[in-house]
């Protein structure tokens, strides 16, 4: 695939904010490349703090990119990062890492809390950020194989109020800190890590 | 249609299209394109990697000095104790298995009317294209009394290995209110803030296991880079500034660049013929493009390598790119991640020339971190894209942690750095 100058047609149907359903491989990759020396080759993180973005959504991580880019999202060099491309570039970026297959995080995890966790996902988190054999919404994060590191960072970021997250999230993640505690954010963690196979990683 | 799905589907497309277009290639039974690649490092080893991953169908040569290199980034660490040489040390086996051929030898010359690349063992390759990623040289007479010799005395530590053990080892057996000196050439030189993360990481031991000892900073240039922070961090820690200093820095402003060494006295002579002694001496010498690329006419009167920035490929000499530390890329620093950066340019660059195409309008990036503390580290990140003209780079956007950051954010720079060190290492080596 990577002989010949070809183009990528994707027959899902998007909204005009979403990145490209056509793009050039060879641009999108060039384009790309600056990523992968932080976020690693095909953007499969060695981790712990840095995130994989293989396989993750186009429109998340577009949004994501204009958030680090207004400085919504609290970052270091994320932001003048996400500045120094036009919105064209960031969609061919997005659009070059959500075909590429997501690997999921090997690390370490609380094989005690895994079972409490996915309770937890289930009843306050699976309607958005799927679970192990369902998809994600459009706009959310993928968590399952995400490393532990990076999603504690990012849970502390949303807690501060340093990195908002949609009214609904904000909702849900306040109910579960009231009801459980934050012995309910270590579960919900140790179960995401705990999703460490080829298929529970999609 | 749902993600996997989708998924599914394009790797479909994707497969079909490659089997359908690759079929001509193959029965054309074309020659393979030859690209022969000098320097194993972080501009070379990347070059290979993304060559091999662009097209595999290119016959890549890799031809490095050593069968392993160690990286010079984040060396510094090993000076306060924090990592071991073996943590910074790559071979080239994921190469191999990638096809690329990895050739352990010393390239001797270069002939650019015949297309070939000869090694001191008497090996020599064809190319269509040569990468030439080869790194830094040293301008050893500029200092006078200083030279290739002398560095196993005194060393530079500028290229990783024996030199960053060397130093370690003196920098052990120096006694308790021993003076270390480190001398900072003149601009360009391999990584600009890493002189001072280096006394700061130097200064990490002392303080622990010889707290009377001082380290003097001989600096050619008037300012440093991230110089607020490393100044707050030598204030808060090392008493910088005062009488019981750690850490002082002596700069251009007073001619403070070393021109003169006596290696049996360890005496040092600044441009402005102030005389000091010192009992371990870190001197780094001002530096240029490789012998290699001097030798081969790849460099101008600057001795670095002009290059066009589309396609890295020397101004100079045709066929013949310049990547890295040696190419002459202005305002992009010679960082690894830099190196990094202009590698895939140039390895997607060659790609599409092989297959009669005009390259994208690429850009460059360095990002990189200074660890000054356990719990403090810096960033640095800078883009570049090229200017209309496109023979002019433009620094787009870029920054450095802001200084007023709370401990939790520098905190996290070094979680960051660390993580950085994982994947670029990574990113270039497997």
């Amino acid at each position: 695939m990577k002989y010949l100058f070809f183009l990528i047609l994707l027959m899902a149907s998007f909204c005009d904010a979403a990145p490209p359903a056509v793009f050039d491989l060879d641009n999108a990759a060039l384009l790309s490349k600056d990523c992968e020396g932080c976020h690693g080759t095909d953007g499969v993180s060695q981790g712990t703090v840095i995130p994989n973005l293989a396989g993750a959504h186009r429109k998340f991580l577009f949004d994501t990119m204009k958030k680090y880019q207004s400085g919504k999202y609290l970052s270091t060099v994320m932001q003048p990062i996400a500045k120094a491309y036009t919105d064209q570039e960031l969609k061919l970026i997005a659009a070059y890492y959500a075909i590429k297959s997501p690997v999921a995080a090997i690390q370490p995890f609380n094989a005690a809390l895994v079972a409490q966790g996915k309770k937890y996902h289930q009843k306050y988190c699976k309607k958005c950020h799927g679970s192990d054999k369902e998809i994600n919404d459009d706009e959310a994060s993928q968590l399952a194989g995400q490393w532990t590191g990076f999603l504690e960072m990012s849970l502390l970021d949303i807690k501060k109020g340093n990195h908002p997250v949609p009214r609904k999230m904000d909702k849900r993640l306040k109910r579960l800190l009231a009801r459980h505690g934050n012995k309910a954010m270590a579960s919900l963690l140790a179960y995401y890590a705990s999703q460490q196979g080829q298929k529970d990683a999609k | 249609m749902p993600n996997n799905q989708r998924r599914q589907f394009i790797k479909k497309i994707l497969g079909t299209s490659a089997a359908v277009l690759s079929a001509p290639t193959l029965n054309a039974a074309i020659s393979h394109k030859k690209v022969v690649i000098i320097g194993g490092g972080s501009g070379g080893a990347t070059a290979a990697k993304y060559l091999k991953r662009a097209d595999p169908s290119i016959e890549v040569t890799l031809i490095s000095a050593k069968p392993l290199y160690t990286t010079c980034f984040m060396s510094n660490e090993v000076f306060s104790g924090d990592r071991t040489l073996e943590s910074l040390q790559f071979n080239y086996q994921s190469l191999k298995s990638r096809g690329v051929r990895v050739v352990i030898d010393w390239v001797s010359r270069i002939d650019p009317d015949k297309k070939q690349v000869i090694t001191q063992n008497g090996q020599s390759f064809a190319y269509d294209r040569c990468i030439v990623a080869t790194g830094i040289d040293f301008k050893w007479q500029d200092i006078a009394g200083y030279s290739q010799a002398a560095a196993e005395q005194i060393p530079h530590a500028w290229q990783a290995g024996s030199q960053t053990t060397l130093l370690a080892n003196q920098l052990k057996a120096m006694k308790d209110g021993g003076v270390v000196a480190i001398s900072v050439p003149p601009k360009p030189y391999r990584c600009h803030p890493a002189p001072f993360e280096r006394a700061t990481q130097i200064a990490m031991y002392l303080k622990r296991h010889k707290p009377k000892s001082k380290i003097i900073i001989f600096d050619a240039n008037t300012k440093m880079p991230m110089q607020a922070h490393f100044e707050h961090i030598w204030r808060k820690n090392y008493g910088y500034q005062t009488e019981q200093a750690m850490i002082e820095w002596r700069n251009g402003a007073d001619e403070s660049g070393i021109v003169e060494i006596d290696i049996k006295q360890k005496r040092l002579t600044t441009a402005f013929e102030d005389i000091e002694t010192a009992d371990v001496i870190n001197l780094i010498p001002a530096q240029k493009a490789a012998q290699i690329a001097l030798e081969t006419g790849l460099t101008d009167q600057s001795n670095w390598c002009p290059v066009d920035l589309m396609s890295l490929e020397s101004t100079r000499i045709p066929f013949i790119h310049v990547i890295g530390d040696s190419a002459k890329l202005d305002i992009l620093p010679k960082t690894a991640y830099a190196a990094n950066s202009q590698a895939k340019v140039c390895a997607l660059a060659i790609a599409s020339l092989f297959k009669g195409k005009t390259p994208d309008i690429p850009l460059y990036m360095n990002s990189c971190y200074a660890v000054l503390a356990k719990d403090y580290a810096v960033s640095s990140v800078n883009i570049y894209k090229l200017a209309k003209n496109k023979i002019e780079l433009i620094n787009v956007s870029g920054g450095i942690t802001p200084l007023d950051s709370s401990p939790r954010i520098f905190q996290r720079e070094v979680n960051f750095s660390h993580n950085w060190y994982r994947n670029i290492t990574t990113d270039i080596f497997n």
